[in-house]
């Protein structure tokens, strides 16, 4: 259902905001690892302070994720647990959701399967 | 008396004679004026041809001021204005010998004082020539004579007239040229003037040539020594020989003594001593060993350090050795060395000064200047960056060296029936400890075999790896199951580790019966083992991946049974291993299973070495580091060891031995 997004070449890392209504999705592309995190880790930052109804962190175009990905996911859920917003992944790219599989959190992460799914409000 | 004739013909003829004879000596004079006239001309077709011959700045000046004798005088003399502004003598010559010696010694004694009222000096500062057909003893005493001694001098040799000549290049005034007449011998006037004027003109051409000359290749000298230096000093991180090598690149064309010394410890330790003579090299070693530099000396490395300014002392004055010098025997031994010219730049990278790199010249006519100056900072500089990196690696290498051996198991049980091989290979980072861990140890009448993943790297994620080991151990040998041997984890974690620190671990109990081993396994968020089975193919052995730890407070985790039959392996391993990239791919689960497959299963040893090559073929770098335990039942569950191994991609094939027991 949703496209293999494998690049020819290794594609750098880059963040593209999607601000729509209250919703904040960062469409996320290339290799998430620890050179990249700290980028994600800064945006997320930025993203929150403006407080939105619902932060999404679309994975689709992700190539790699490890662990380092991982903790800045974790961070963000935990803190919008914390302050009561909402936190949602977009899934679709094959190797992220096998890593999500493998460590359970398909099953704890607000996980979706594309962009159109995520709404305003849980 | 009376001559007979007319008194006007006495008149007439002593008129008559007086005419002849003064015409005779005006001819005479006429005469000498024009072999002079043709003499000067022969001396500038002669200074065109010297002036060509030779681009050596001390053989042009010497053979210019050689053309003046006899021709325009006795006595020639060129100085020449140095950097400083101090004006130096440079060539001599004159008809006798004896008298270009002595103005030497005077001249080295007291020198002409730029500021003073010695013609030299004047036309220097004004550019312009002076004729002084006339010297008067007052001009002697007050005008030319530097000291007592050199009145002595210019008395007894008779300065009688003097031609002082600016020699002038592209505007500027790079020194003058004298010619004298001694004794009485003649006067100069403007004809010669004029002479001297059109040599000093062609004379500071070459000069200024042969200089330029000079300066090119002494740049280009600099440049290569600082080019070659620079490339030793990148090559290695071994800083002691690296200085040793600098050193003796310095000499002898940079000086023809280098030595550099370190701050270790709070003391300065001289590390290097370069001399193209072996024996003085020694003679320099003996020197430092008996004679150390002195904390509180005014001059040298100590003082160079701890003002970070550098020293240059283009000209040892007299009386400076004595000042230097420890003892008699020390100024014996340092006279003895003929030290003309020396430097002390500080090893300096930045803010902070390392220590000081020392340069002498010896029993030389040359001398340091600002431009050596400049380039021995230069070096002190990349000297000092590249001491820098090699100690702050160095160190780090053996913080993480140290603190990863203490992390990881030194020894693994030994299992009955089964080889046990774990391998740990860091990431091309060498000094940055990673999160992976391993364990295996003996509970009751089995056996626990664990390998975790915390995330990140650094001091805390090392931490939180010794605290999962011994936290597991503990719970283990508490006799907690698996599932609760990892929730014990998961709670530790929670409670002792900061807010984003997780981790995935495998955890396993092996209990060795008479035919196979029967393992009990659970996972948190780990990748899956995967067993080698007799038939060749790869098993994952799958399940409920659990959760990661140290994130949810009741993590949803399950255990699993599996068994290996004999000849069967089983291999646990972290994600660094899968996370290797393929071009654009990474390796991933697949792809570790195919490279499995292929291996014969013959040997842990053999499997881990099949699994060092599969994944770390040439070129690839993984991204994380790598920790792989390979479980083997032994044929018939006979015998068995355990060792450690390392992770290459040219282990050689059918490696039995283990690394260690």
């Amino acid at each position: 259902m949703t496209p293999e997004l494998e690049d020819p070449i290794a594609e750098p890392f880059r963040i593209e905001v999607v601000e729509t209504d209250d919703i904040s999705r960062l469409d996320l592309f290339g290799e998430l690892d620890l050179a990249t995190a700290p980028k994600l880790r800064e945006r997320l930052d930025e993203i929150e302070s403006k407080e939105p109804a619902v932060i999404a962190v679309n994975f689709q175009g992700l190539s790699f994720m490890d662990s380092s990905g991982l903790r800045e996911i974790l961070r963000v859920h935990e803190r919008r647990r914390d302050s009561g917003g909402r936190f949602a992944v977009v899934g679709g790219s094959e190797p992220v959701d096998r890593l999500l599989e493998m460590t359970g959190l398909d099953k704890v992460l607000d996980l979706v399967a594309s962009p159109d799914e995520l709404s305003s409000g849980s | 008396m009376k001559v007979t004739g007319s008194r006007g013909t006495g008149e007439a003829l002593a008129v008559g004679l007086r005419r002849i004879r003064g015409g005779a000596a005006e001819l005479a004079r006429t005469i000498g004026r024009d072999r002079r006239h043709e003499q000067r001309q022969a001396l500038l077709v002669d200074a065109t041809q010297v002036l060509d011959a030779s681009l050596d700045l001390t053989t042009t000046l010497q053979n210019v001021a050689q053309l003046a004798i006899p021709v325009l005088g006795e006595l020639c003399v060129i100085d020449l204005v140095q950097p400083d502004g101090s004006i130096t003598k440079v060539a001599t010559a004159a008809s006798d010998n004896t008298v270009a010696e002595a103005l030497e010694d005077v001249r080295a004694r007291s020198p002409v004082d730029p500021e003073g009222n010695h013609p030299v000096a004047r036309v220097v500062r004004s550019g312009h020539s002076e004729l002084l057909p006339e010297l008067t003893d007052e001009m002697l005493e007050h005008e030319i004579a530097q000291s007592a001694e050199h009145l002595q001098f210019v008395r007894r040799v008779r300065y009688t007239s003097a031609l002082v000549v600016p020699l002038r290049a592209r505007g500027r005034i790079l020194g003058a040229c004298t010619v004298l007449h001694l004794r009485g011998e003649a006067q100069h006037d403007s004809e010669d003037l004029e002479v001297l004027e059109q040599l000093g003109r062609r004379a500071a051409v070459a000069l200024d040539n042969a200089r330029l000359h000079e300066e090119v290749r002494a740049t280009e000298r600099a440049q290569r020594f600082l080019a070659e230096a620079t490339g030793y000093l990148a090559e290695s991180l071994e800083y002691q020989q690296t200085l040793e090598r600098v050193a003796s690149l310095a000499v002898p064309d940079l000086a023809d003594w280098c030595a550099v010394d370190l701050i270790e410890h709070g003391e300065l330790r001289r590390l290097a001593i370069a001399h193209v003579d072996p024996s003085k090299r020694e003679l320099g070693w003996e020197l430092y060993r008996r004679y150390p530099p002195s904390p509180d000396a005014p001059h040298g490395p100590y003082q160079v350090i701890r003002t970070g300014e550098p020293e240059l002392i283009s000209e040892l004055p007299d009386g400076f050795i004595d000042t230097v010098a420890q003892d008699a025997e020390h100024l014996e031994i340092l006279k003895g060395l003929g030290i003309c010219s020396a430097m002390v730049v500080p090893l300096g990278a930045g803010k902070k000064t390392l220590g000081a790199i020392t340069f002498v010249i010896a029993d030389s006519d040359r001398r340091f200047g600002s431009r050596d100056l400049d380039l021995a900072l230069e070096l002190g500089r990349r000297a000092a960056t590249s001491v820098e990196n090699a100690r702050l690696t160095t160190e780090r290498t053996r913080i993480a060296h140290t603190l990863q051996q203490s992390l990881l198991p030194s020894r693994l049980p030994k299992i009955p029936g089964c080889e046990l091989i774990a391998a740990h290979r860091a990431s091309g980072e060498m000094n940055e400890v990673g999160g992976d861990f391993y364990d295996a140890f003996e509970v009751g009448d089995r056996w626990s075999v664990v390998i975790g993943d915390v995330c990140g790297k650094g001091a805390e994620a090392a931490a939180m790896t010794g605290l999962a080991r011994h936290t597991i151990r503990a719970a283990a040998l508490d006799g907690r199951a698996p599932v609760e041997v990892l929730e014990i984890l998961n709670e530790a974690i929670l409670r002792e580790g900061s807010d984003e620190q997780f981790c995935t671990v495998c955890y396993m109990t092996v209990e060795v019966n008479d035919d196979s081993l029967e393992l009990r396994i659970s996972r948190a968020g780990h990748p899956a083992p995967m067993a080698l089975r007799s038939d060749g193919t790869v098993e994952l052995l799958d399940s409920n991946p659990g959760m990661l730890l140290g994130v949810f407070d009741s993590p949803s985790l399950t255990e699993v049974g599996a068994s290996v039959e004999p000849g069967e392996a089983l291999i646990i391993y972290t994600d660094g291993m899968t996370d290797v990239s393929r071009g654009e791919k990474t390796l991933g689960e697949a792809g570790l299973a195919e490279i499995l497959a292929a291996c014969s299963g013959d040997s842990a040893a053999a499997i881990c070495a099949c699994l060092g090559r599969g994944v770390l073929k040439a070129g690839v770098e993984p991204r994380d580091d790598i920790a792989l335990v390979v479980l083997r039942a032994t044929e018939g569950l006979q015998g068995g060891f355990s060792g450690f191994a390392d992770l290459t991609a040219d282990a050689p094939v059918d490696d039995r031995a283990p690394a260690s027991g």
